[in-house]
């Protein structure tokens, strides 16, 4: 299967200035998103400070499966559709939803396409950004740790259930 | 959970905007900030004052905060003044950019 183009590159307002949404705005939207919501909101205005404004228009894929992933993507505005190839699509993704998130963590190549199927808005963080904030801002780490160990948890709870239900049957 | 605490407790407690309104004027600029921010979502044109003063804040995202509150809390032209006084001010060059867009946008509205 061909590689999608990535037809249309992303636009970040006024020159890689971001004006659109306000900082506590941002602040909100990352407070939604299950990555950062054990994070403090006075911690995360450092994050809405890293977090660039990017736009999508409708039709264009802004992430290629295989491609390493550098940053993450926070959905403020519109729909993406999620696709692994061979297989189709996988998931719809919209509002406060966050794309790519193990991107920030560790750089492993996209597992999807992600196509706009409007236009969007969202805010990118990118890997390296990240890791400098996370080696500043302790609790920033603390947080991002607390959610990954849980669903550390919650996977090896499920695992053990499906043994056990294997193990059954 | 107020109303039961009340009915059965007889604990009595400040109405909502008194308690944000303290908090539109505490030291912890981020506190202040979501106390202004609530006071532009409630609309209420009396309590606006604390919004008002936040636009002279020393906090970037506390007068950030208080340009986007505004909105809801004065009139159109007195609101592009205040972003154009924002705008003015070198000293605070995130909330200038800020002001300029919220201006753009008040001018395509």
């Amino acid at each position: 299967m061909s590689r999608p183009r990535q037809n249309t590159p992303h636009r970040v307002s006024t020159n890689g200035r971001e004006v659109g949404l306000s900082t506590i705005e941002r602040v909100l939207f990352f407070k939604r998103a299950d990555i950062f919501n054990q994070i403090a909101g006075r911690d995360l205005i450092d994050v809405a400070r890293v977090a660039h404004q990017t736009e999508f228009p409708a039709g264009s894929t802004f992430i290629v499966q295989g491609d390493i992933g550098e940053c993450l993507y926070l959905i403020v505005e519109g729909t993406a559709s999620v696709n692994v190839r061979g297989v189709g699509e996988v998931a719809r993704l919209s509002q406060n939803d966050v794309i790519g998130e193990m991107a920030i963590i560790s750089r492993e190549p996209r597992s999807a396409d992600c196509l706009a199927l409007t236009n969007m808005v969202t805010l990118k963080i990118d890997h390296d950004d990240f890791w400098q904030l996370l080696g500043e801002k302790p609790s920033i780490a603390q947080g991002v740790i607390r959610v990954l160990s849980s669903r550390l948890s919650d996977t090896m709870k499920q695992i053990q259930q499906r043994r056990k239900a294997l193990g059954e049957s | 959970m107020l109303e039961f605490a009340r009915k059965h407790f007889e604990i009595t407690s400040e109405p909502y905007e008194k308690h944000l309104l303290r908090l539109s004027s505490h030291d912890d600029t981020w506190l202040r900030s979501c106390a202004i921010l609530q006071l532009g979502e409630l609309g209420r044109t009396e309590l606006r004052q604390p919004v008002i003063d936040a636009l002279q804040a020393d906090d970037p995202v506390l007068r950030e905060t208080a340009i986007l509150a505004l909105k809801n809390l004065i009139p159109g032209h007195l609101y592009r003044r205040a972003l154009r006084q924002q705008i003015a001010n070198k000293s605070f060059p995130t909330v200038g950019r800020y002001a300029q867009a919220q201006l753009e946008a008040a001018a395509r509205s």
